[in-house]
């Protein structure tokens, strides 16, 4: 599960939902998939240079991961874009109902509909999953 | 605030599905943070379970404001909040209550040492929408109780139990209307044990079996957590992590073991605890096989009658009783052998192989089986089983009463060949259908 912050020129956040994510430029790009007409907010606030938090969550165990980044682009999605979201769609939904939620639970935010690209550049990394090494900065291996 | 009101989100604020919060900080990045509970206090505030995003609680020190989305457990539907600190609280009534609700639920997935409530954050709602549906096709969803039917109907029944000449017929009238007129399909109510550490399943209603006489650890389960805290909880929609486990069900047969009546996977449950004069006397729990089949509305309800069921059963137990009867002369019962055993070092009773009873309404039995053989007695009347030191009961609160419509509806469930009658307030009558042979074990 992935889920995403933005914030406006007043700093004032906005929320919005990841339904996809790559890796791009060799890995040292991320591309994470959102619905604009879902999300407004988040997109709208958007331009290259911009900072966004995306957290990356498994729902089976918890291990949770926030990344910290900087927008280097923002576009429509692509057939390649749309056929990421179309397979994480298959794959979190197989997870989700296999760990007891329900069809209604999911169906609200799992769209392809109005799909953007967000490509941002990773600057830091945090623990956050539960316990206690939570919010604790994941090093880069030397 | 603006916007869709808070009350109109119910099902948002039962902690099923995660909620996320999104804060920026004084440098200008934002955090995005998910968060286990949302509670909501009025139309114009919510409480935040503080655990461990720390980051989050610096952004929102520093700036006051963040922006939350909540999830409705049943439909899915999703709404964007913004919301302004107000203050924390690490003690007091929302704390307690968040953090019960927190326990039981991280319990069921294993994590509740690290899921632990640090405060509970006021925040003021300054505006609530619902996020763009983009899909079509939504399940409907069935409106919450009416609040002021639910106040209704339990003033009514409160008011039917308080009319009612003793406290068996008390809890028959409780968990019949409970489910006739509140549509709750499976209830249980429960008593707490002399030693404080179990509750007692002392009659229950929508299950297969009735499971009288069953035990729960205290603190274990919803019934079980609730009797340790004297705090009402609810939980939702219990279909995540690991099943939330009533200990007591067992599966392979054990000794002085007598099934759990419980739901094997219950999705929703609720509990309230019966208090008198600030004392336990019971747990009243209501569960169900569907999601969100308990309201806050079914819980007000709920706590109104366990509350008139805890005074009356403690009342009942304080009532002055009459006169002994002058003893009717002893009827020689003919009949068949009935093999009892008696194990003192916990009072328990079997008959033939089985498990009946164990505690003080075992020791009951014993005695009033004694005292028949010995004297050919069969009636008893409260007040001498209170002086008598035979058996040992404690001279405040000895929740005689309880313990004998305890015995009497294990007896019945048993279908043993003895039956417990209360002729009138204040006495019980023996009714033995054979010669019962006692082995004390020791």
């Amino acid at each position: 599960m992935t889920v995403l912050a933005s914030r406006n020129e007043s700093h004032h956040p906005a929320i919005g939902r990841g339904v996809g994510t790559r890796g791009a430029e060799g890995g040292r790009l991320l591309d994470t998939m959102v619905s604009r007409a879902q999300w407004p907010r988040l997109i709208g606030n958007l331009s290259p240079g911009d900072p966004l938090a995306a957290t990356f969550v498994a729902p089976d165990d918890y291990r949770t991961y926030q990344v910290k980044g900087v927008v280097e682009m923002i576009a429509p999605a692509t057939d390649e874009d749309r056929a990421v979201a179309l397979a994480y769609h298959r794959q979190i939904h197989r997870l989700l109902t296999s760990l007891g939620v329900t069809e209604g639970q999911i169906r609200f935010w799992l769209t392809d509909s109005d799909l953007y690209r967000l490509r941002y550049r990773p600057t830091d990394v945090f623990v956050q999953t539960p316990g206690p090494r939570a919010g604790s900065r994941l090093e880069p291996r030397p | 605030m603006t916007g869709v009101p808070l009350r109109d989100l119910h099902a948002c604020f039962e902690g099923v599905i995660p909620s996320i919060i999104a804060t920026v900080d004084a440098a200008g990045v934002p955090n995005i943070s998910y968060l286990s509970h949302v509670h909501y206090v009025d139309d114009d505030h919510v409480a935040l379970s503080n655990q461990y995003f720390t980051k989050t609680s610096a952004n929102v020190r520093d700036r006051g404001t963040a922006a939350l989305i909540v999830v409705d457990g049943r439909s899915g539907r999703q709404y964007l909040l913004d919301i302004a600190f107000v203050s924390s609280h690490r003690e007091g009534a929302l704390f307690e209550r968040m953090s019960d609700h927190l326990n039981a639920m991280s319990s069921r997935q294993g994590m509740s040492d690290i899921m632990a409530l640090r405060s509970a954050d006021l925040y003021r709602v300054l505006s609530c929408e619902a996020v763009p549906a983009v899909e079509a096709g939504e399940e409907p969803v069935a409106a919450p109780p009416d609040a002021g039917a639910r106040l209704a109907a339990a003033a009514r029944l409160a008011g039917a139990i308080a009319r009612d000449a003793d406290a068996d017929a008390m809890i028959d009238h409780a968990l019949r209307s409970l489910a006739e007129d509140f549509g709750f399909p499976h209830l249980m109510v429960l008593i707490p044990d002399d030693s404080g550490t179990r509750l007692t399943v002392i009659a229950s209603r929508g299950y297969d079996s009735p499971g009288t006489g069953a035990e729960v650890g205290l603190g274990e389960g919803v019934a079980g957590t609730v009797a340790a805290t004297l705090r009402p909880l609810r939980l939702a929609d219990m279909s995540r992590g690991r099943r939330y486990a009533e200990a007591a069900r067992i599966e392979t047969p054990v000794p002085r073991a007598i099934p759990y009546p419980g739901l094997a996977e219950p999705l929703s449950q609720m509990a309230v605890p019966m208090i008198s004069r600030g004392e336990l006397t019971g747990v009243l729990m209501a569960e169900a096989q569907t999601r969100f089949a308990f309201a806050r509305e079914d819980e007000d309800a709920l706590a109104l009658v366990a509350g008139q069921l805890g005074a009356a059963l403690a009342l009942h137990d304080m009532a002055t009783e009459d006169e002994p009867a002058a003893k009717p002369a002893p009827d020689r019962i003919a009949g068949p052998r009935i093999r009892i055993r008696y194990f003192p070092y916990d009072d328990s009773i079997f008959i033939g192989e089985d498990y009946l009873i164990r505690g003080i309404s075992g020791r009951l039995l014993h005695h009033f089986l004694r005292l028949h053989l010995d004297e050919g007695r069969s009636d008893f009347t409260n007040r001498e089983l209170r002086v008598d030191p035979r058996l040992r009961l404690p001279e405040v609160k000895d929740n005689l009463e309880t313990r004998l419509i305890l015995l009497r509806r294990r007896l019945d469930d048993h279908a043993a060949p003895l039956r417990l009658l209360r002729p009138e307030r204040g006495r019980i009558r023996l009714e033995i259908g054979g010669i019962p042979e006692i082995e004390v074990v020791t």
